[in-house]
């Protein structure tokens, strides 16, 4: 059933440049396509959180289990993993692409930096079977000097209550 | 198994669970058994999640964690421990109909029921405030792994973990997970079970996909007409009867309790009681 009490999404802010953040977003979905993953990681502040709710409209990561919940610690544990030989559930590796758009800057929260808002489809191709994953993700994007680093991502599928094989590349 | 099923319970200083923190549904191409076959096998860990150990093994702790990568990077260390200790220290036991239990492994601190913990302190005090010392005592002993009640569920209960096997074809199953808050206990506890399951149960977790990914492979494998029996022979030779009237291995790397569901499986496929379960008492 459709949710009556939702309020509608305010216009996106005008005066900030979209296309900077775009460019931003854009690269990072780059570099997880082309498996650097430690660069990945190093866009991240330090004391950032990365997070994959299993239900929509999920309220926080701590009462209710996720796809994927990583503060910082484990953020760098599971990019780790991905570059161990011994990583069975990636090999073969996975061949992914992904496409970003839909680029948005929403209203503040209060919290330091920009929300912005992105809708992304992301198709994984290993062993002969290709998945197909879309969504909406939200990064809460902050200036530390002259770069801009990820404090909080929060990824937004589609499908996050179906039953799915292991997910093992990060959205 | 009763015991595995009352410590479930016992272990809520109010006596009461519930159910609660969303539901993991994971899937792989595989037959069912394959789900069962693993959560008591002990010999698994040290190989299969390898990757994750060497990750975690080398994680610096001084890194920002929320306490949610602390949950979970312990656990996967635990899964370090050397292969003598699965094979000698962990215990693995059978019952007619199926039903098995691995004992349990961790002595790390914040995994289990330890006083200088500041939560467990909070939690063991409510315990004794409700139960006694005596009996606060005698529960926090029972220390389980896995309970797997034959054919469709597996319980951790010392960690208030619940999982529902779903067959949907011969190669192809579907695994619910639930999570138990214990009525009475700090709230933190709960929060401790959540990061708990998100990297035991979790579809994005950095030990189950391991796991997820054998499964497939094991039903690649028996789909191919290389090899006409499976060997499921560890510890053969050396089960020995179990004072509770079950057997159990001699190590804990034993397959005896895949014998044991296979033996139950044959029960119900010819309608007798399987020939394993007439030797066994309750």
């Amino acid at each position: 059933m459709l949710d009556k009490t939702k309020k509608i999404p305010a216009l996106p802010d005008a005066k900030l440049d979209v296309r900077a953040y775009e460019a931003f977003l854009i690269h990072e979905a780059r570099l997880l396509d082309e498996g650097f993953f430690d660069d990945w990681v190093a866009l991240f502040t330090d004391d950032a959180r990365y997070w994959v709710p299993i239900e929509a409209g999920q309220a926080d990561p701590f009462e209710t289990v996720s796809l994927m919940y990583d503060d910082r610690r484990l953020l760098e544990t599971r990019v780790r993993r991905l570059s161990d030989p011994r990583i069975y559930s990636q090999e073969p590796r996975s061949r992914t692409s992904r496409t970003v758009n839909n680029v948005t800057i929403e209203p503040s929260t209060g919290e330091p930096g920009v929300i912005v808002r992105s809708k992304f489809v992301l198709v994984e191709y290993r062993r002969e079977d290709q998945r197909l994953f879309a969504g909406t993700y939200f990064h809460r994007l902050v200036g530390e000097g002259n770069a801009m680093r990820i404090a909080m991502k929060k990824v937004e599928l589609v499908n996050c209550d179906a039953p799915l094989d292991g997910l093992v590349v990060p959205f | 198994m009763k015991t595995s099923l009352d410590d479930m319970v016992d272990r809520a200083p109010d006596g009461e669970l519930e159910i609660a923190g969303g539901v993991f549904k994971h899937t792989y191409d595989g037959n069912w058994k394959l789900y069962l076959e693993n959560l008591c096998d002990a010999a698994h860990p040290w190989y299969t999640h390898r990757s994750s150990i060497a990750a975690a093994q080398q994680q610096k702790d001084d890194v920002f964690s929320d306490g949610t990568g602390e949950i979970a990077i312990r656990q996967m260390r635990q899964n370090g421990a050397p292969y003598s200790f699965w094979e000698n220290q962990v215990g693995i036991w059978t019952y007619a109909n199926g039903h098995s239990y691995l004992g349990d492994y961790h002595d790390d601190s914040k995994l289990v029921a330890a006083l200088n913990d500041p939560t467990f302190r909070e939690y063991h005090s409510a315990m004794e405030t409700k139960k006694g010392k005596a009996e606060t005592q005698r529960i926090m002993e029972v220390r389980r792994w896995n309970s797997n009640f034959y054919p469709n569920m597996s319980m951790m209960s010392q960690f208030q973990q619940l999982r529902v096997i779903h067959p949907i074809s011969v190669n192809k199953t579907v695994v619910h997970t639930y999570c138990f808050k214990l009525k009475g206990a700090p709230d933190q506890m709960f929060r401790n079970t959540v990061s708990f399951a998100n990297v035991v149960n979790g579809t994005g977790s950095l030990v189950l996909t391991d796991d997820l990914e054998i499964y497939n492979r094991i039903a690649l494998g028996l789909s191919s007409e290389g090899a006409e029996w499976l060997e499921i022979g560890r510890g053969f030779t050396s089960d020995e009867p179990d004072p509770h009237g079950g057997r159990k291995g001699k190590n804990s790397t034993s397959e005896v309790y895949i014998r044991n569901m296979f033996d139950a499986w044959r029960g119900y496929m010819f309608g007798d009681s399987g020939s394993g379960a007439k030797k066994q008492v309750a």
